[in-house]
């Protein structure tokens, strides 16, 4: 099998962000992933999952999907979520606690900004 | 931050769904001093000595997760009969965290094809929940509506 350049991978990872802002997820259009790997988990992911869950539910959201991913290769920067919507595409953010994952409700999925603050590229 | 005990059914159950499974059944039974935690799946089983550090079937830098659980448990297994793996282990109540906190989102995999079936024992409680009662229930088991009832419901298993 043929490797893809870095170029290559990139360009892949912008379609795919793209075709993502498409996609609904069990018939939501709202997709939160949280990295529970065990390096995710050492750093406190259980309490980032446990509090997007909170503060969706707080904000009467119900078109949002809450799951969880494993290592994403970026142990550094846990605990990450990615969040996919239809309207920003793909973003990760890194070192997310229970305050940062709050704001991730209220600027990102709710008022449609990005909190450069905390976001992140992921290694492809 | 630390594992709880029930932090590593995250990576149990991640582990299962890594190889295939399509069946998981968790049997949790609480003691007055520790928990017996039985993880049984039906997927392809392990080929290397899992609870060694770094050692992982899913690439570099990664296996990690059993190796702390050796580390943290009172005694742990792991072994593979008649196409079923089982992992045991076995940690001090007192390093437990809520139930609450971790169920609903193991139970949320199963919006993936795969089963999943949690057995509660103790002294004053036993309950049996299946992720296809769930889903009758709450259709999609990742979204917020089921995770955060799921949240309330299973803080019958909290201390």
């Amino acid at each position: 099998m043929a490797k893809l350049s870095l170029e290559e991978l990139r360009s892949l990872r912008g379609s795919e962000s793209e075709r993502l802002k498409k996609r609904s997820i069990h018939g939501r259009d709202t997709h939160v992933v949280v990295c529970m790997g065990t390096c995710g988990i050492q750093a406190g992911a259980k309490i980032v999952l446990n509090s997007i869950v909170d503060e969706l539910e707080a904000k009467g959201l119900d078109n949002v999907i809450v799951t969880q991913s494993g290592c994403a290769g970026s142990c550094k920067d846990e605990p990450i979520v990615e969040v996919h919507t239809p309207t920003l595409g793909s973003v990760a953010y890194g070192h997310v606690d229970a305050k940062v994952a709050k704001s991730i409700v209220d600027e990102h999925i709710i008022g449609g900004k990005i909190l450069e603050s905390h976001k992140i590229d992921l290694e492809v | 931050m630390s594992h709880g005990e029930p932090d590593f059914l995250f990576e149990a159950v991640a582990n299962s769904l890594e190889a295939g499974a399509n069946r998981i059944v968790i049997d949790y039974k609480r003691y007055q001093e520790f928990v017996d935690i039985t993880v049984t799946d039906d997927g392809e089983g392990f080929s290397c000595d899992v609870f060694s550090k770094g050692v992982s079937t899913k690439g570099k830098n990664r296996g990690n997760g059993l190796f702390l659980l050796k580390e943290k448990a009172l005694s742990c297994s792991i072994k593979r009969e008649n196409s079923f793996t089982t992992l045991f282990y076995r940690m001090k109540l007192a390093e437990s965290s809520p139930l609450s906190e971790v169920l609903p989102f193991i139970f949320s995999y199963a919006d993936y094809e795969v089963a999943i079936e949690f057995v509660f024992c103790s002294e004053v409680l036993n309950e049996r929940i299946s992720s296809d009662a769930l889903k009758v229930e709450f259709g999609t088991l990742s979204s917020v509506r089921a995770l955060s009832a799921l949240k309330k419901r299973f803080s019958m298993f909290d201390l």
